[in-house]
């Protein structure tokens, strides 16, 4: 990679960041580096705007974690907007659905059900 | 046919219950990997740097970013980056919900149970020569974990991503490993068949598909059929990607087990080698773990070493010269444990929530990670110690 593929623009109080191709184990290291620096204290709701964003690995999601540990406890916010929805899985199966989707509930649906459902379905798969 | 020393007798019990999957098993213990194989063959003798930066460019960018290089070369990376007809990455996100839901058990079958028994073969011949796995067992183990990872992160195996990179990497290390092998004196062909055959990779891909459901299984991994289904695609195509010559690709899990039952049967019994690197893996599991402490690693080993004779069985645990143990209980108690956790994270989903979050956490702890990305740098010579340490 010879060049960074994410900019960053401030507005309406937000950190707009533009993801493009993939966040892997190529691209990850760089992306943590620019986040290191181009982030400051005021920058406390994130957006990653991922409409282009075709692809995460494990390296990837490894760096949202750490973006999310560095905001959150703060009193921020990341958001992920857009994504392929490979991404949007991957992101949910790391557990950062509930920070990283907007409207996504902190808890999935099978788990809003009933208790008396949720047990049923538990024994039914096991 | 001419079949290998080593392996006469176990063909000979084999062929008892499936005449045909032994003498194709034991057919192709005489062959490598014919495309790879003559790939290595180009590159010999051409700058090591020049090779690496091809290989990097070819398989992180694409064919197009290495037009100088040979037409063999860059006709591989097109291949690769074929997708068959039979593999859609959406279509397996079953599996790869259920892998990352039940990561800790299935890690846990595959370092206790399913390496070990892979190594309890003539794999360990290689693996011990080159020392790949005894003198660099940790890394090794940290290696096979962010493989694992990234083949089932979603779009794990679409072209260009890190699980489809990692496969690849995976099949030409294996070629050149088997280049440097067959020119070694250590290696008896004769005996022992070809280093890395054909048969061994495709037996540890039905190991790592097949196997490490029935161990998970036993540790009180339940998958429904369609994940179960989804998880074998994905192996499946990860086989492809390694290098698994087509006549030894599974189709189903079925097809897997039945390969790796007669696999396992044509083998001949562990020897040395797979002892000592039965024990090497089971002692490097605890400092993969993170734990700092002689006292904590060693409790830890032991535990391991029980959870792992109950799960492969006395007979094949004292071959491998594991502690004498009673396994009474043991896995019933892990699957107890392990399905009360679940029911509770049913009960309490927030505490669900927060324990997939430290899951996944977890995994990563005891995955390899390197700044610089991907090594594309492939081995040099036959003994680790010779070699520089890789990066991933």
């Amino acid at each position: 990679m010879s060049e960074s593929p994410w900019d960053l623009r401030r507005e309406n109080g937000r950190t707009v960041i533009r993801l493009e191709g993939a966040l892997d184990s190529a691209t990850s290291p760089l992306f943590g580096r620019f986040l290191e620096t181009a982030l400051g204290a005021d920058d406390t709701r994130i957006v990653l705007e991922a409409d282009g964003l075709r692809l995460i690995s494990s390296a990837g999601l490894r760096e949202l974690i750490r973006l999310v540990k560095r905001v959150v406890p703060a009193g921020g916010s990341v958001t992920l907007a857009g994504g392929s929805e490979l991404v949007v899985e991957a992101v949910k199966i790391a557990g950062l659905g509930a920070f990283l989707l907007a409207g996504e509930p902190a808890v999935n649906a099978e788990a809003k059900a009933p208790l008396w459902g949720r047990l049923r379905n538990f024994f039914v798969r096991s | 046919m001419e079949v290998p020393l080593a392996y006469q007798e176990g063909w000979g019990r084999a062929r008892v219950a499936a005449p045909e999957l032994a003498d194709r098993y034991v057919r192709h213990t005489a062959v490598g990997d014919p495309v790879a194989d003559a790939l290595m063959e180009e590159l010999a003798g051409l700058p090591e740097t020049t090779v690496t930066r091809w290989l990097r460019l070819g398989l992180e960018t694409g064919p197009d970013a290495v037009q100088e290089a040979p037409d063999r070369l860059r006709a591989f990376f097109r291949d690769c980056r074929q997708v068959p007809e039979w593999f859609d990455s959406s279509r397996v996100l079953p599996a790869s919900r259920a892998f990352f839901a039940h990561s800790e058990m299935i890690l846990g079958a595959f370092v206790a149970a399913v390496l070990i028994e892979g190594f309890a073969t003539l794999i360990s011949k290689s693996f011990s020569i080159t020392g790949r796995v005894v003198d660099q067992g940790v890394r090794r183990l940290q290696q096979n974990n962010r493989h694992l990872v990234e083949i089932f992160v979603p779009g794990g195996l679409e072209p260009g991503a890190d699980g489809w990179k990692l496969s690849v990497r995976i099949r030409l290390m294996h070629a050149r490993v088997r280049r440097l092998l067959r020119e070694s004196p250590d290696w008896d062909e004769p005996a022992w068949g070809v280093p890395l055959s054909a048969s061994h990779i495709a037996l540890a891909s039905t190991l790592f598909s097949a196997l490490l459901l029935r161990r998970a299984a036993a540790l009180g991994v339940v998958l429904s059929a369609s994940e179960r289904d989804a998880f074998m695609v994905i192996w499946r195509r990860t086989a492809q990607l390694m290098g698994v010559v087509p006549e030894l690709l599974f189709r189903d899990e079925d097809g897997a087990r039945d390969f790796y039952e007669t696999g396992m049967r044509c083998e001949p019994p562990p020897g040395p080698e797979s002892i000592q690197l039965a024990h090497a893996l089971i002692h490097s599991a605890p400092i993969v773990s993170g734990l700092s402490g002689a006292a904590e690693r060693q409790a830890l080993a032991s535990r391991i070493f029980t959870v792992s004779r109950a799960l492969i069985g006395d007979p094949l645990a004292d071959q491998l010269r594991f502690p004498p143990r009673t396994t009474r209980g043991v896995l019933r108690s892990l699957r107890w444990q392990y399905r009360t956790g679940r029911a509770l994270g049913t009960l309490v989903p927030a505490w669900a929530a927060r324990r997939r979050q430290a899951q996944f956490g977890r995994l990563l702890d005891v995955s390899l990670y390197s700044e610089r990305g991907i090594s594309w740098r492939l081995a040099r010579h036959v003994h680790a110690e010779h070699d520089p340490v890789t990066r991933t």
